[in-house]
């Protein structure tokens, strides 16, 4: 798994994009990095995901935590460019009506 | 009926090779994309949710069983582990609800109200749940 984080100033936003896996291997490692952006910068999260090619339940707990924490300053997360095998995931588990979605074409 | 089996260590880092495993067997098999996809899922899920659930576990064993050359039924098992932690229930839910979500069938071998292996079924081509 790969993490690169830009911040945006111009939309009050950080732009992350991820690639690669994310397992009960390395979602730690997001959950860190992303409570880390949090606390530096209270805004939205954009999250390219055009490189994902999975994410398992560990992972999309990361995500749901830290969604509870954007939202505790009123900020989203946007989730983009999701293949539509890992967006299956998300409709399974209901997170697509928690999260904003966008799927890759 | 073809059978094809590896033991791993019970770590999150190897999880990725019994995914590169499944992936291998349904691609050999013919599966669709995405039906290799559901089966990925769902033996990294069930090997997530033994780890989670046992502070003992040390091995997983996944056995592959191929039958009728269209359906790959896998077993992971965790045979030694027996400490089950108490504080990982909601994380676990959720792979069970995944599991169940992409596979056509599920056996839980349980004991006592614990699930010690379980027993994924996948058939190439379309779902059981369909026909």
């Amino acid at each position: 798994m790969d993490i690169h984080q830009v911040w945006s100033d111009k939309n009050n936003t950080w732009h992350i994009s991820l690639s690669g896996e994310i397992d009960i291997y390395n979602a730690p490692d997001l959950k860190n990095n992303l409570s880390k952006l949090i606390e530096e910068k209270k805004g939205d999260i954009l999250i390219d995901c055009a490189d994902l090619k999975y994410i398992d339940s560990t992972g999309l707990g990361v995500l749901i935590s830290a969604l509870r924490r954007v939202k505790e300053y009123n900020g989203t997360i946007i989730i983009k460019n999701l293949k539509p095998y890992i967006y299956k995931i998300f409709t399974i588990t209901g997170l697509d009506k928690v999260f904003t979605i966008e799927v890759q074409e | 009926m073809d059978e094809i089996s590896i033991k791993l260590p019970a770590k999150p880092e190897y999880m990725t090779v019994a995914r590169l495993t499944t992936a291998g067997l349904a691609n050999r098999l013919g599966f669709s994309i995405d039906e290799i996809e559901d089966l990925k899922v769902a033996v990294s899920e069930a090997g997530n949710y033994l780890i989670n659930q046992f502070s003992d576990i040390s091995v997983l064993e996944i056995d592959f069983f191929i039958e009728d050359d269209n359906k790959i039924r896998a077993k992971i098992a965790a045979p030694a582990a027996s400490m089950v932690r108490d504080h990982e229930d909601k994380k676990n839910e959720l792979s069970l609800f995944i599991i169940e979500s992409v596979t056509d069938l599920v056996e839980k071998e349980e004991e006592q109200g614990v699930i010690k292996a379980f027993s994924i079924l996948k058939t190439c081509g379309g779902s059981l749940k369909n026909e």
